[in-house]
């Protein structure tokens, strides 16, 4: 699908800053944003997901975790409590690997990567909040998250394209031998 | 870029999976009892039908407010960083819930005698 990156070390802990960075502002951006934009509580746009598929792609799986896991630390220190960070992690790890695996089958494309990730980091939010809360009935919010996580998901996929496009632009127009 | 065959079953799989809990978790008639837990245990059952329009306040690790008003119960405020709780708005219909993660705190109608808690239909 997409060419893996071929680099020297500080050259690739530049680029996963970067999006690092990417992801924290698309995080803080999207709490306005969601809101705005879909009306259900609890739902979010999924926009870090963006960085995060890229980097899976690009870079790999050790580096999405690290990325992923550098945002979500920030985010929950900065915006809002550690609560939260957890059910963040929860759905972001279940996530990253639905992700990493359903890449690796090679049969499905970043739409179909996209929205599996997701409904899993969706599932993996409410099970940590069904925990938290000692009671499944947060599992009511199940069927509109579904149905969100596929219009989010194809959203999400278009635009991770478009940022993988711009990186092989780049990476063919920086030294070869790299 | 174009999505590939397999895509499709990626995209009806949420789909199934929500229409299976509209069906599991389908509103009943209006709900009997509002029960409030936090942490998962009950700290307060509520009978709609019968109660006075009053407002609750929970101070939990955050506060928050719960109003009760023509056999509907709703969180009108709360500081938690979210505050999914509020805007969840009105509930009424057994099975419908009202969440607040930060508090750990859920509102959950459940209906009367055959009615399932969770379910909110009738079981058998």
């Amino acid at each position: 699908m997409h060419k893996k990156a071929k680099m020297p070390v500080a050259r690739q802990t530049a680029y996963l800053a970067a999006f690092t960075a990417g992801a924290i502002l698309f995080s803080y951006a999207e709490t306005y944003l969601s809101a705005a934009v879909i009306p259900i509580p609890g739902v979010r746009l999924g926009l870090a997901n963006i960085m995060i598929l890229s980097v899976l792609c690009a870079f790999g799986l050790k580096q999405a975790i690290l990325v992923s896991l550098a945002r979500t630390l920030v985010v929950s220190l900065l915006f809002s409590s550690l609560t939260s960070a957890v059910f963040s992690i929860c759905g972001s790890l279940l996530s990253i690997l639905v992700m990493f695996l359903l890449y690796r089958c090679k049969i499905f494309s970043l739409y179909g990567i996209s929205v599996a990730g997701a409904m899993m980091h969706n599932i993996g939010q409410l099970l940590a909040a069904a925990v938290v809360t000692g009671s499944f009935s947060i599992f009511s919010y199940t069927p509109y998250l579904m149905l969100c996580a596929v219009i989010t998901g194809i959203v999400i996929a278009l635009l991770t394209n478009t940022v993988l496009t711009a990186l092989q632009k780049i990476w063919k127009n920086e030294r070869p031998e790299w | 870029m174009k999505p590939k065959k397999a895509d499709f079953i990626l995209f009806a799989l949420p789909v199934v999976i929500a229409l299976v809990c509209f069906w599991i978790f389908l509103p009943g008639e209006a709900g009997q009892t509002a029960v409030i837990r936090v942490d998962g245990e009950t700290v307060q059952t509520i009978d709609l039908q019968t109660a006075k329009d009053q407002t609750i306040d929970l101070s939990l690790p955050y506060h928050n407010q719960i109003e009760i008003k023509d056999h509907a119960i709703r969180v009108t405020d709360a500081d938690c960083p979210d505050r999914s709780c509020v805007k969840t708005g009105w509930i009424r219909s057994a099975g419908q819930t009202i969440a607040c993660v930060p508090s750990k705190l859920t509102i959950t109608i459940t209906g009367d005698g055959g009615f399932d808690a969770i379910a909110g239909r009738k079981v058998w």
